[in-house]
């Protein structure tokens, strides 16, 4: 039975695989692109060597194991066939295959041997709660090997059960505890009696294990080796430096502990900044920098009396009643609703069309936060043919647990999630939700969001108890990662396969982000000159930095938002090519439009001028237009 | 039992496999983004990579049809990261429930083509025109509204609503299928 209080996944839009798949069958009848009949090439370079006998496999009717079934008959075949590929080219990539072969063959058998020692020495004869992530894995390795016994419908309903398990044990976990969120939440006594070897698991450590589960199936995807955790002692340091939290170092290993310490009073102060840090919108930082005082005492307050929720429903609308700002709007969205409408100002959602994120919504939302807080005030917009339109408020945001009730503005759940991915943002770097709008962002995984929504589950059973959440991120795998050893800023430079694999590591949270550096947008201006336009500039302009530096590019648009206090960093990852824009950006018929846009995606309303005559020279010396706009979004 | 779940027969020559599923392959990597060129070459790898492999076993149509989809979702993946790109796409479970909708039926996606050439006789002419001018031709928006005498938006939703409709037209043709 699937839990009511859980949303649907946000990712299995049937509409949008479909009208993939209208546009690749449209392609194919009006675009002349048909599919190719491809076997001559197929059959010629697998049976290139034709001393070598050709297998072949007999189909086996039973559904008995694999090893059982394969049964390799010996044929003698030659093709007359063209291969596509040169002969000396299929030759070297054959043996480098057989080569690479052997050498996967053997790492595979050494790691199944060490799986199979850890997995007997772990093993109990009792069933327990995590004996679901167990079956998962021996599940998907089997799939990996070969399709298995069963049918691939019933695959893919095993596979869905699976994640509906995982994140129901989560869910039914969350509600046992929900009655007394001040004390630590305890297995049933069935359960414990389960597992005797090992101490009993708690929600808490449970939802921990669970996402550390989902990202290693995340980064196994994605086929990423993490890099090694940072040593205790320097993750206690950063934690210090960067959220002025003390720790020890025995509680990085015990999650319970770890909560235990961040309760004490010295710390909760440093929490309460760090989550204020997290949900305030960058771009009206000087504004809100002269009541953060007040506002961070009423934060405190609510969070004390488990109305951290409500408070934060108020607060965000009241803002944008004050002042009808797109910041404060998309800051909003992205906290009540968790969705991203930083281009429904101006446009329908032209990627997925989800009629969410049309124009009309973005402004009725607009309207809705505006007379909730009591601004009566009309709001007018714009179509895009010059029309102007009033927006309608829809219904008053009050909080509930309804998911979809379409009469509520805020669902508790959805209102967690977002908080959630502020959070993790703010502490991690990197987005759990997918932001499509942006050419710089982490993979797209359902795990991700699993991740996310077994956060928000844990908030809502704990009356957004903050604190247990920012344990979480804290303890996740995907915090105090090293960087990896061939890291290098200047990565935008090569084509080596083995810096872009880091990169995309850093990007997918399997390594740590590399060294933060503080640079103001003149030293930004004189660097890209330097380097990218081979302009000499005094070196004095550019204080302790080197050319490596240059090409390090803002995480998002969360410059100065790592740390609460006035001692922001600017956190960077290495910014690099990508070898094509999104599609919506290289969709935009003007360079102009295009700066523009990227201007607008930084949280500006405008290009300055300096930074927009620099762009124009790059285009002048021919520069790429994907490095262009690269640089401008790194220089705003 | 539907096409889908069908036995293959008792001994499966390569040549066979590859004619059998290699338009899904190709029309799967397709649908993932891949211009045809990339298909081409992904489509040849998935198939290489599948006959090398010595473990692999048929067990009926539609398990080596999800089992080449993987390996091709894994090339491409494999690709992107070797460009640096990080355009991924779903995950192969959700991609799988919309190739179930469209190509599940005969594994290739032919039927669904049959299906949109039906569909395509309901539009109007004019949306006939603009999708044709847009798939065919690859004229830009602006340039199908003048040619159609109406604006850029007006452009934008003629082939917006025609899309709609025919994946709405195609998408039940294939359920009564």
């Amino acid at each position: 039975m699937t839990d009511p209080a859980f949303p649907s996944d946000p990712l299995s839009d049937d509409d949008r695989l479909d009208d993939a798949w209208l546009d690749t069958l449209l392609c194919e009848r009006f675009g002349d692109e048909n599919p190719p009949d491809l076997s001559d090439q197929i059959l010629a370079e697998f049976y290139a060597a034709s001393s070598q006998p050709v297998t072949t496999y007999e189909t086996n009717s039973t559904e008995s194991s694999i090893a059982d079934e394969q049964q390799p008959s010996v044929v003698s075949r030659h093709v007359n066939a063209v291969p596509r590929r040169s002969v000396r080219q299929l030759t070297h990539r054959r043996d480098s295959r057989q080569k690479l072969g052997l050498i996967a063959a053997i790492t595979a058998i050494a790691v199944s041997t060490v799986i199979a020692l850890v997995w007997f020495r772990k093993s109990d004869p009792a069933p327990t709660r995590f004996s679901i992530d167990r079956g998962t894995e021996l599940a998907s390795a089997n799939e990996a090997r070969s399709p298995t016994s069963s049918t691939a419908s019933e695959r893919t309903a095993d596979r869905a059960s699976e994640d509906l398990q995982q994140l129901q044990g989560i869910s039914l976990l969350a509600k046992k505890t929900r009655s007394n969120p001040s004390t630590a939440p305890r297995v049933d006594s069935s359960e414990a009696q389960r597992d005797d070897s090992s101490p009993t698991p708690t929600g808490l450590t449970l939802a921990a294990n669970q996402n550390r589960k989902s990202l290693r199936d995340y980064w196994n995807r994605l086929d990423l080796e993490p890099t090694s955790k940072l040593p205790a002692d320097t993750l206690v340091d950063d934690i210090k430096d960067r959220f002025e939290i003390q720790i020890t170092k025995e509680s990085l290993r015990n999650l319970e502990q770890l909560v235990g310490e961040l309760r004490q009073s010295e710390n909760q102060a440093a929490i309460v900044r760090q989550v204020w840090g997290a949900i305030q919108s960058p771009a009206d930082q000087t504004k809100r920098d002269a009541d953060s005082g007040q506002r961070i005492a009423a934060m405190t307050q609510a969070l004390t009396d488990n109305s951290f929720d409500s408070w934060l429903v108020s607060s965000v609308t009241k803002d944008v009643a004050e002042k009808l700002d797109h910041h404060e709007l998309t800051r909003a969205a992205a906290l009540l609703q968790n969705r991203d409408l930083r281009c429904s100002r101006c446009h329908d959602d032209h990627i997925d069309q989800d009629p969410d994120e049309a124009q009309t919504n973005y402004w009725s939302f607009a309207a809705t936060l505006r007379e909730a807080a009591g601004n009566t005030n009309a709001v007018f917009y714009e179509l895009p043919d010059g029309r102007r339109k009033l927006a309608s408020a829809t219904a008053t945001p009050v909080i509930s647990d309804a998911v979809d009730n379409v009469n509520l503005s805020v669902s508790r759940q959805t209102l967690a999630q977002g908080l959630v991915d502020q959070l993790w943002h703010h502490v991690i770097g990197r987005p759990l939700s997918h932001r499509r709008f942006d050419w710089n962002h982490s993979p797209v995984d359902t795990r991700l969001t699993m991740i996310r929504n077994r956060l928000a589950m844990d908030l809502v059973a704990h009356q957004f108890d903050v604190t247990r959440t920012f344990a979480m991120i804290l303890s996740s795998d995907a915090f105090g990662r090293s960087q990896p050893k061939s890291f290098r800023d200047d990565i935008d430079l090569t084509s080596d396969d083995v810096l872009l694999a880091d990169a995309i590591r850093v990007d997918a949270m399997a390594a740590g982000r590399p060294t933060v550096v503080r640079l103001d947008r003149g030293p930004r201006l004189a660097l890209i000159r330097r380097t990218v336009l081979s302009v000499p500039t005094p070196s004095q302009s550019l204080p302790s930095l080197d050319d490596s530096s240059v090409l390090a590019q803002i995480a998002g648009n969360q410059s100065g938002r790592v740390n609460a206090t006035s001692k922001a960093k600017t956190s960077i990852v290495p910014g690099r090519v990508i070898g094509e824009l999104p599609t919506w950006i290289a969709d935009l018929e003007s360079a102009r439009q295009r700066d523009q846009h990227v201007g607008y995606l930084s949280g500006r309303l405008d290009v300055p001028k300096a930074v927009q005559q620099l762009v124009d020279e790059m285009r002048r010396n021919g520069v790429e237009e994907a490095i262009v706009l690269q640089r401008l979004s790194w220089m705003l | 039992m539907t096409t889908a779940h069908r036995r293959v027969p008792t001994s499966l020559e390569p040549a066979e496999l590859i004619e059998r599923h290699q338009k899904g392959i190709w029309r799967y990597l397709r649908m993932l983004g891949c211009d045809a060129a990339t298909a081409d070459d992904l489509t040849q790898e998935t198939f290489l990579r599948v006959l090398r492999r010595s473990s692999f076993v048929q067990h009926s149509d539609a398990a080596t049809s999800e089992y080449l989809r993987r390996t091709a979702y894994n090339l491409l993946i494999s690709d992107h990261r070797k460009h640096g790109r990080m355009h991924l796409s779903d995950s192969p479970m959700v991609l799988d429930q919309a190739w179930q909708r469209w190509a599940g039926k005969d594994l290739c996606g032919d039927v669904a083509v049959d299906a949109l050439t039906q569909c395509m006789e309901r539009l109007t002419d004019r949306a006939k025109a603009a999708i044709e001018m847009r798939y065919a031709g690859n004229i830009p928006r602006a340039e199908i509204g003048a040619a159609l005498g109406i604006t850029d938006h007006g452009a934008r939703n003629i082939l917006q609503r025609a899309k709609a409709q025919l994946r709405e037209c195609v998408t039940e043709k294939l359920r009564l299928n």
